[in-house]
């Protein structure tokens, strides 16, 4: 019997789009045909997202940040940059996104159950004072500042192609977040060393493994096994928050990493280890751009945390590509600039 | 308890007419002064007498159950006015007592299929989107029925759904009963 899952209800945000853009409102609806593919019955609930109220995004965003998403929005929106776009309707778009993940709290609160935010635009690369990398404001950040304000560990892993280089900023200096990313280098947006374990103030907290074109699952699983696992153990999360981009996979057209849906499955079930219980486990959806990938990527991890599969259970894991000696070497590195 | 006979715990505009029947009894008592039945940590849910609401509540009791808390039923009423001003009425127009009618089939319903299940039942003039969102102020969960069909299209939400979502504390559940075609 599988257990429930909660999904804030699916915010495609269909008017913030743009002609050729892969950042685009279908890659919700691949989202949520995922959730349909496991059959979950009454084994699903939908809650309703509301907007983050202002009070909540000043504590992760600049006052100034915010007036110009919303003026420029007002104004018919355009681009934010190179990669980055706003329309007419994106500053309320962005809100409910990143509402999403607040009201995904109080959800997973109250059903002892993981909570899966598939909002758009996505937020981790955006960081305190700008756009960036189709990222207008950083979802899983507002959430996490609202827990740490809450006295709460928060562990955020990202398992996003790109590294988050928004939260990493966002959470720097902060003892009480612990940030892991896995992450193609070099790649867009070309941080993400890992030698960048974190500022004065939480040195550690910050773990970063750069992985190589072709890296396959198996290279994952020893990231998490070598550096990731050991580094929560000593962080003791109470809160675990995922910032699920499903770009790594082989199909995606961003990047040139080489998992399976099967590997987000297994990535799921080492991820949902590290929460003390399953109602402290919320999945943000960041990346993904090929929406059959997309879709069974999402089936299966999340089929994976409620004990339900799907289609995609076909997807086998994959092993064999480069990367092992990069894990390696990002361990070694670690550790130097720790003992630095 | 203030001066005026209210209880400065229950805002003023929910200290009107206020009736609730608790789990395991059938009698309706006033409780607009008692602070103790105040809905709590548990998941409150609209009725409004339509097949979608009583779908909705036989969901949001199986939620209820799920989550460990209590289920409160809860209908709001208003006197009808036209442009602002009383409207003349029958003699015997009680819509309390219609609410209540219409709820205690229910009520047993639930009682009887989910034993164990502590199931209040309020029945409290006012503005059902205010009632709604002020009865779930300590609520884990709020769920409100739509009419439409399917989980996840039909996104319109109607007024009483969307001031629900806007205004609650709480997690909303808009309850849309599953398409038997899909």
């Amino acid at each position: 019997m599988p257990a429930v899952l909660i999904v804030v209800a699916p915010l495609d945000a269909g008017d913030h789009s743009h002609p050729g853009h892969p950042e685009r409102p279908a890659r919700v609806g691949a989202a949520m045909l995922g959730i349909e593919d496991l059959d979950l019955g009454s084994d699903l609930v939908v809650v309703e997202a509301t907007p983050a109220p202002a009070e909540r995004l000043v504590r992760v965003h600049t006052p100034a940040h915010l007036q110009r998403l919303q003026q420029f929005s007002a104004a018919g929106g355009g681009a934010l940059d190179e990669d980055t776009y706003a329309g007419p309707t994106s500053w309320e778009d962005a809100r409910m996104a990143a509402g999403a993940g607040l009201v995904a709290i109080k959800a997973a609160t109250t059903y002892r159950a993981p909570v899966f935010v598939p909002a758009r635009p996505p937020g981790h690369h955006a960081p305190a004072d700008r756009a960036m990398g189709f990222c207008l404001l950083n979802n899983v950040a507002v959430a996490a500042r609202a827990l740490v304000d809450a006295g709460q560990r928060v562990l955020i892993v990202d398992w996003d192609v790109h590294h988050g280089n928004g939260t990493q900023d966002l959470f720097w200096d902060e003892p009480s977040v612990l940030y892991v990313s896995t992450h193609q280098w070099p790649c867009y947006p070309g941080t993400g060393s890992a030698t960048e374990v974190g500022g004065p103030g939480a040195r550690g907290t910050t773990v970063n493994i750069p992985l190589p074109p072709g890296a396959t699952g198996d290279v994952l699983r020893e990231a998490f096994e070598r550096i990731v696992s050991p580094a929560v153990e000593s962080f003791r999360p109470t809160w675990v928050l995922v910032s699920a981009g499903f770009d790594a996979h082989r199909d995606d057209p961003l990047a040139e990493l080489s998992l399976s849906a099967g590997d987000f499955a297994e990535l799921a079930a080492i991820v949902a280890g590290y929460a003390p219980e399953p109602g402290r486990l919320l999945v943000f959806l960041e990346g993904g751009y090929d929406i059959q990938a997309l879709r069974s990527s999402v089936a299966a991890a999340l089929g994976r945390l409620v004990g339900a599969s799907g289609p995609a259970a076909d997807e086998a894991p994959t092993s064999g590509g480069p990367g092992i000696e990069h894990v390696r070497a990002a361990a070694d590195r670690r550790r130097a600039a720790l003992d630095a | 308890m203030s001066p005026s006979g209210h209880s400065p715990l229950i805002p003023e505009e929910y200290a009107r007419s206020r009736v609730s029947r608790t789990a395991g009894s059938d009698v309706w008592r006033d409780t607009v002064h008692d602070t103790q039945d105040h809905p709590t940590d548990g998941v409150v849910v609209g009725f409004d007498g339509s097949e979608a609401a009583a779908a909705a509540v036989e969901w949001a009791a199986t939620q209820a159950v799920r989550t460990g808390g209590r289920l409160d039923l809860v209908t709001a009423w208003e006197f009808p006015t036209s442009w602002g001003n009383v409207i003349p009425l029958p003699d015997d127009f009680d819509p309390a007592a219609d609410a209540k009618a219409m709820l205690d089939p229910l009520v047993e319903r639930i009682e009887g299929a989910h034993p164990g299940l502590a199931v209040h039942a309020h029945v409290i003039e006012g503005n059902a989107s205010e009632v709604l969102v002020g009865a779930s102020r300590h609520a884990a969960l709020l769920v409100v029925a739509s009419r439409g069909h399917g989980t996840f299209s039909g996104m319109m939400l109607g007024s009483v759904s969307q001031h629900c979502v806007t205004h609650a504390d709480c997690p909303v559940v808009v309850y849309r009963k599953p398409d038997p075609a899909a």
